[in-house]
């Protein structure tokens, strides 16, 4: 047998390239796409309310600080241009300041996001390794008989909506157990429950998909030629069916980004967890509008972004093209 | 070899039968059960408690449940207002809103899907990527987005919980309607000289009827979460009117002493939301759609 030519073939399939330039400019199109759309349901939803100017200044401004705005936003020239300088304006990152705190607002939501990157990396953490290790049990585990109850649990906790889990959670652990702190305010430990919320959300279609996708492999082609080989059941099972069964999983995170971005925002509040999410419905009672743009743009840029490596990874993890 | 291939491939895959336990049959009926007293209490909040939403009396604030026989069953809140009370015409507020964002979600939806199968390429793509577009931006933010500035009003929630909602009917329907739309019969109603839009009424529309129930369940389930959500964040019905999500919020400060205030409207949401969610995986089994659906 030519062992070398074989040997070549393989090479020159590793040096291409995971993904396709082409896919990649495709993603980044969207993204972008979708940062402006958020921007514009922006500015339509701000002139719902007449004078979009009056919103960015505090209700008692001079007319001279209402007039500076008016001109800064581009809210005196008429309406297509007035939508340019607006996205243009939130482009570059130039929101008027902050009412109650009287300062940039990027840099208060700045100041936030660090918390609420540590609360949605670990929640995302928690739900990735609860959901598989749920999918893994319900799909290979040893006792067909009672496998499929940690699924079964996590399907129960989704119907859950996050607001309630996390006020049960809180009467449960921080009150009637004085166990953990009540609200944000004690790190590291403060960050159990709030994690824990997030955690529960995501982990239930994870384990869904990881359960299906494991038993769709199991039974392929490869995995029976590697057993037939005599390969040991356990290394089997590792390296030829979890592995191949994780292509499916990073879709669904890409799915389920939005259950993280739109549960952080309910989580931080229920838990004052100092977030940009807490940020965003609080400027939104206080009628702060400029750092309610300003955290909104923030968030759906971050949500974009997240979904833009998923998609990405997804893409690099599985050439098939399964994706889109 | 090929053949023998395929049927052994086709045999280790095929999904099982799914087993039927006992309660697959009691649940769906004690769900059932469980939303007709719910709402039959809230359409009957008014006879339940002919004294009103904000019968406010001080003296008599955070008693506890007594469950049977008493002024205040469940117990009172902040105010000594009557937490049954406001329990059901809170029910109204919820139920109310979302059921109508959840029909008009599912109308859209349809009339969408319908439109982007019958209309050709062009509208095909436009839906589509008005889906994509729409599920790339948290329907949270979105509502944080249009509520900051359009403020509290029953219209405006009721267009964002509908926007947030139609997409899961479009892709769906869509599915199956394109499905559908393949199928010889409609070839053939389409040579006898039938107009786009009588084949659509009399051929697609009762086809896709079963999945568009099962649509509106999955749809009124997700958008009494998000409606209870932003309610909690403060967004939506306003006080002194009650709404199950601001009650959750108003009592959560109260949680040591008086857990019924937050827990019983809690309890109600998620009551609803499985319930619904039960019955709606009955129906689409009964029509065998499981598949169609996930």
């Amino acid at each position: 047998m030519a062992d070398t030519a074989p040997a070549s073939r393989f090479a020159a399939y590793r040096i291409r390239p995971p993904i396709s330039r082409r896919y990649l400019i495709s993603r980044l199109v969207n993204a972008a796409l979708t940062v402006w759309g958020v921007i514009t349901i922006v500015f339509f939803a701000m002139h719902l309310t007449g004078n979009p100017a009056a919103l960015l200044v505090a209700a008692n401004a001079t007319p001279q600080q209402l007039a500076a705005i008016t001109r800064q936003m581009g809210f005196n020239q008429p309406p297509v241009e007035q939508y340019f300088v607006f996205v243009g304006q939130v482009v570059r990152g130039h929101f008027p300041l902050s009412i109650v705190y009287d300062v940039q607002p990027l840099q208060i939501v700045f100041q936030r996001l660090p918390a609420t990157l540590v609360l949605g990396g670990t929640g995302l953490a928690g739900g990735i390794v609860l959901g598989l290790s749920a999918g893994f049990i319900a799909a290979v585990g040893r006792f067909p008989k009672v496998r499929w109850i940690p699924v079964s649990l996590l399907t129960a906790f989704e119907g859950i909506p996050s607001f309630f889990l996390g006020v049960v959670l809180i009467a449960l652990f921080a009150i009637t157990l004085p166990l953990l702190p009540l609200s944000g305010d004690q790190p590291p430990v403060a960050i159990i429950l709030p994690a824990l919320v997030i955690t529960l959300a995501l982990a239930a279609p994870i384990a869904r998909v990881f359960r299906t996708s494991l038993l769709e492999t199991r039974s392929a082609d490869h995995v029976r030629l590697a057993e037939s080989k005599g390969i040991s059941p356990t290394q089997v099972l590792f390296r030829h069916v979890v592995v191949n069964s994780l292509g499916p999983v990073v879709n669904v995170l890409g799915v389920q980004a939005g259950v993280v971005f739109g549960g952080e925002v309910v989580t931080e509040t229920v838990f004052s967890w100092p977030g940009v999410g807490q940020l965003t419905v609080t400027a939104l009672g206080n009628r702060d509008y400029p750092l309610v743009i300003a955290a909104v743009t923030v968030l759906a840029i971050g949500f974009v972004l997240v979904n833009l490596l998923v998609d990405v990874v997804a893409a690099a993890l599985d050439p098939r093209g399964g994706h889109r | 070899m090929t053949l023998l291939d395929d049927q052994i491939v086709s045999v280790s895959s095929a999904p099982r039968a799914p087993r039927r336990h006992w309660w697959s049959a009691t649940l769906p009926a004690i769900a059932a059960l469980i939303l007709i007293v719910i709402v039959g209490s809230v359409l009957l909040a008014h006879v339940i408690a002919p004294e009103g939403y904000n019968d406010q009396q001080i003296t008599a604030s955070y008693l506890p449940p007594t469950w049977f026989g008493g002024a205040h069953p469940l117990g009172t809140d902040d105010l000594g207002r009557d937490m049954l009370a406001r329990l059901v015409y809170g029910g109204r507020a919820a139920l109310g809103i979302s059921s109508i964002s959840a029909l008009l979600a599912t109308t859209l939806g349809l009339s969408l899907a319908l439109a982007s199968v019958i209309g050709g390429r062009f509208w095909d793509g436009l839906f589509g990527r008005l889906a994509d577009v729409q599920l790339a931006i948290p329907a949270v933010l979105l509502a944080l987005i249009v509520l900051a500035f359009a403020g509290d009003g029953l219209v405006p929630i009721v267009v964002v919980l509908t926007v947030g909602g139609w997409v899961l009917t479009f892709r769906i329907v869509r599915v199956h309607a394109s499905r559908i739309i393949a199928l010889p019969y409609i070839e053939a109603a389409r040579l006898g000289g039938a107009r786009s839009l009588a084949l659509l009424r009399r051929h697609v529309l009762p086809a896709t009827l079963p999945l568009l129930v099962v649509a509106l369940t999955l749809n009124f389930s997700s958008i009494l979460v998000l409606e209870s959500s932003l309610s909690y964040l403060g967004l939506g019905v306003q006080p002194p009117q009650p709404d199950w999500g601001q009650m959750v919020a108003e009592g959560q400060a109260q949680l040591n002493g008086a857990y019924w205030v937050s827990i019983f409207p809690g309890i109600l949401i998620v009551l609803t939301v499985v319930s619904v969610q039960i019955l709606g995986d009955r129906i689409a089994d009964h029509f065998s759609l499981t598949e169609t659906v996930r």
